[in-house]
């Protein structure tokens, strides 16, 4: 057998030519028609203005915290790789706690006034938020565990009864710095100053951006009609960055802030 | 040939005609010299005035080319004898019977233009990476092979009338 006869020639060539054709088929030449599957948003704001006021009972212009109906919500990973572990602390609020305020108050309610915020629907510029949660009071639902490991492996101390702990090692503090139109949603961006010590020796103070959404104000029909709206709040942090050496969860913790407000 | 951009489509262009000679030449050869049909058994035999036919046309590219506005490439005068026109019109020679006896000569002569192919293959994906260049080879050697086969197709219709002709008168 020849080594060039013919056909040898024929399927050499038509290999050579047949990988041409591959490399040249890009698919750029097809016809693509483009369908648009989804609309561009349209933001659908108001213009409502809620502030806290002086918080008097009975005027309607000041909004207050409905803290029994409100919760912060965090959750994580269990051990890095697993299903969610959840939690909420029961005691928070929407106080900007100076350091001079930052002790204990032998009180079972809220030890410092909710009115360290403001929300102005169509101007972000003027809406403010303000936060606090006593670390010692998560609560997972597993006893043992909220007032065992995590009072240690956050670094804080036990709960008093009757006593409120804003001491510098059981609080963790947000102070948003600025507030946006966020251009996807009718929702806002907003990046935040996050304070806590955890294991470290003094607070640490980071930013982080989080989604602020708006449950517009609705009239609730009752002997004394009132109104009520809702704020919820979103960020993650990522706690190695303030000394929580626990393996049990991840290094992202989420937290969801729910923040009911009405105005009796 | 230097490379500038007309000297390319000056390639693209004789490529389009004589590129896919050989897998036809090749293809004929192989499937149809012998065939039990002594009609289709003789088409081997017009290979070398199918090229021939092909190169033809290709002069009428040329002349065509020679009057004013009626090409990009017509006022590159650089181009007027190049290497690739000479060797296009050599394949005129193929109508020259004697010549045409011998086939083989007209897959050497179109080798030249597959070998253009095959040095685009070779640079342009596996040293440059750019498929655009083999796509234009690529389209233009589609055109060539439809060319090819329908030229050799009218030689051999044109054979067959001629014969049918002479036969009946």
């Amino acid at each position: 057998m020849k080594l060039f006869n013919n056909k040898t020639l024929l399927v050499l060539l038509l290999l050579i030519s047949g990988y041409g054709y591959m490399i040249s088929c890009t698919r750029d030449n097809d016809l693509i028609v483009p369908v648009q599957l989804t609309q561009p948003f349209v933001p659908n704001r108001g213009n409502n203005v809620h502030t806290p006021g002086t918080q008097t009972a009975g005027d309607p212009a000041q909004w207050k915290m409905d803290k029994s109906h409100s919760s912060v919500l965090w959750s994580t990973s269990y051990v890095g790789a697993s299903g969610l572990l959840t939690g909420r602390f029961n005691q928070f609020g929407t106080h900007e706690v100076t350091a001079a305020e930052m002790q204990n108050y032998t009180t079972s309610g809220q030890p410092l006034l909710d009115n360290s915020w403001a929300f102005n629907e169509s101007d972000p510029s003027q809406t403010f938020i303000n936060g606090y949660v006593q670390i010692n009071t998560s609560n997972t639902g597993e006893p043992g565990r909220d007032a065992g490991c995590n009072i240690s492996g956050m670094g804080t101390t036990a709960i008093v009864s009757g006593t409120q702990n804003l001491n510098v090692t059981n609080i963790a503090k947000i102070k948003s710095t600025k507030v946006e139109l966020d251009p996807t949603s009718n929702g806002y961006i907003v990046t935040l100053d996050f304070t806590w010590q955890g294991k470290l020796t003094s607070p640490l103070t980071k930013s982080i951006v989080g989604k602020l959404n708006y449950v517009p104000k609705s009239r609730i029909a009752s002997a004394t009609p009132y109104d009520v709206f809702g704020l919820q709040l979103l960020f993650s942090f990522n706690c190695r960055d303030f000394g929580i050496t626990s393996t049990s969860i991840a290094d992202k913790i989420d937290i969801e802030c729910n923040m009911n407000f009405h105005n009796k | 040939m230097d490379d500038s951009f007309f000297s390319y489509l000056e390639r693209l262009q004789i490529m389009g005609f004589f590129v896919a000679y050989p897998i036809v030449y090749l293809f004929v050869k192989s499937f149809f010299s012998g065939a039990k049909n002594e009609r289709i058994s003789q088409l081997p035999f017009f290979l070398s005035y199918a090229y021939a036919l092909v190169g033809t046309l290709y002069v009428g590219l040329l002349i065509r080319d020679l009057y004013p506005f009626s090409s990009v490439l017509q006022n590159d005068s650089s181009n007027l004898f190049s290497f690739l026109k000479i060797w296009g019109l050599l394949s005129l020679i193929f109508w020259i019977p004697k010549i045409a006896k011998q086939p083989v000569f007209s897959l050497l002569h179109s080798l030249i233009f597959f070998y253009f192919l095959v040095k685009d293959l070779l640079f342009f994906t596996i040293k440059l990476r750019d498929e655009t260049v083999i796509k234009n080879d690529m389209r233009v050697f589609t055109d060539s092979l439809l060319l090819n086969i329908i030229s050799l197709f009218f030689i051999f219709l044109i054979a067959l009338l001629y014969r049918w002709v002479k036969k009946t008168t």
